[in-house]
């Protein structure tokens, strides 16, 4: 890469990472507008996921706004139009801390995870 | 070859974003003059047979990326281009549009389109990957203004600055998002009537319309709430001064009010009508 690109790129992982930690970024940018922008960013992820598993979203209630930010804290946004995948990662992140509801098994078998109540004993 | 004038005269007035849940909304209105695809929804190049319907009855479909990043460090994947390709052979699109923004860097995704760098140095790339770009596609290539969630602190050029100099240099089509357009007024205080007498309005593909939403002070173009009244005077604005401009609505989610939807349609098709009236009236045509 010519030494522009190289200058692009870093600056733009840059800022990607400080939108993923909730700090740092490009010298200048006022911290406000760095943490509105991820907030902007997680809403559409959340919004994104919740469409693609409406009955889980539903099922989880007032608890699925914190399992998110647990779960978007944790693992880095796909590209756009990548909705069915993070939510079957979502689906996954719950299904490993007991939290999926049973109510969305229908959807976690939709997105091809396994579900049983004898999950915890496969290797 | 076709030229730009002949290319925007094919889409019809009004257009829409084709999304499943609208299908057969779409369908149905026979006013609707071309649609446009999200051409990452289709990542093995096929469409369904309902956006095939549509070419049948003759609407242009037009693939819209989101994923080429063109304002990003690496030049453009030939992977997607090859989808954006694909597609446009399959739907005879008139155009592929995409946007001036960058969606990834460092191997991380952004999942939304980020502003680019205004500054004399980044727009070399910039234009470079368009260059790219349009070498491997078979159509030629719009680019969409996104809305600017942040500003740079390293931006050299204005926002109409940098449109004009990509498109004087690229040769490119501009997909103008009045919304995104809007945004940036409302957020950025961009002079968006500057914004619109200094752009050349001659090389508007098409218009983009969508809702949003204001929230701590900061308006967000959501693609799911109503239109605001500032857009459409916007609109209207942009119409006043090109009145041919197809204008195409997107909505991404709030596909339960289909009623609004459609009302929306409508204040576009006014919209449109009373430009071109007052047009006819100021040139003296009957």
């Amino acid at each position: 890469m010519s030494s522009a690109r190289d200058r692009l790129e870093a600056e733009q992982a840059d800022l990607l990472c400080a939108l993923q930690r909730g700090e740092g970024g490009p010298a200048g940018l006022p911290p406000g507008d760095l943490k509105r922008t991820g907030n902007v960013l997680r809403s559409k992820r959340r919004r994104t996921l919740a469409s693609c598993v409406p009955v889980t979203v539903t099922a989880l209630g007032p608890d699925f706004p914190h399992q998110f930010e647990l779960f978007a804290q944790q693992s880095a946004p796909l590209e756009d139009g990548k909705g069915p995948m993070d939510a079957r990662a979502f689906l996954h992140f719950l299904q490993q801390r007991g939290r999926l509801p049973r109510e969305a098994q229908g959807e976690a078998r939709q997105l091809g995870l396994r579900t049983s109540r004898w999950l915890r004993w496969l290797p | 070859m076709m030229d730009q004038h002949e290319r925007q005269g094919q889409l019809g007035a009004l257009g829409v974003g084709w999304r499943p849940q609208l299908a057969l909304e779409i369908e149905r209105r026979q006013d609707i003059g071309f649609v446009e695809i999200v051409a990452e929804s289709f990542p093995n190049g096929h469409v369904p047979q309902a956006i095939m319907n549509l070419r049948e009855r003759g609407l242009p479909v037009i693939p819209h990326g989101v994923g080429l990043s063109l304002c990003g460090a690496q030049p453009p994947s030939a992977e997607r281009l090859a989808l954006l390709a694909k597609l446009a052979r399959h739907c005879e699109s008139p155009w592929i549009t995409e946007h001036l923004a960058f969606v990834r860097a460092g191997g991380m995704e952004s999942g939304h389109l980020l502003p680019p760098q205004r500054t004399w140095e980044a727009l070399d790339v910039v234009v470079e990957n368009i260059e790219r770009a349009q070498a491997a596609l078979p159509v030629p290539l719009a680019l969409e203004n996104p809305a600017a969630l942040f500003a740079w602190p390293s931006d050299q050029l204005s926002l109409v600055e940098y449109l004009t100099e990509v498109l004087r240099r690229t040769g490119a089509g501009l997909l103008l998002d009045i919304s995104n357009l809007f945004a940036d007024a409302c957020n950025y205080g961009v002079d968006a009537l500057q914004v619109l007498d200094r752009l050349p309005l001659e090389r508007v593909a098409y218009a983009h319309l969508a809702g949003g939403v204001a929230c701590d002070g900061f308006y967000s173009d959501t693609h799911a709430h109503p239109v605001p009244e500032g857009a459409l005077d916007l609109l209207r604005e942009l119409l006043a001064r090109r009145p041919d401009c197809p204008v195409l609505l997107e909505r991404d989610e709030n596909f339960g009010d289909l009623a609004s939807w459609h009302a929306e349609l409508d204040v576009v098709l006014t919209a449109q009508a009373s430009a071109h009236r007052l047009a006819a009236e100021s040139s003296g045509v009957a």
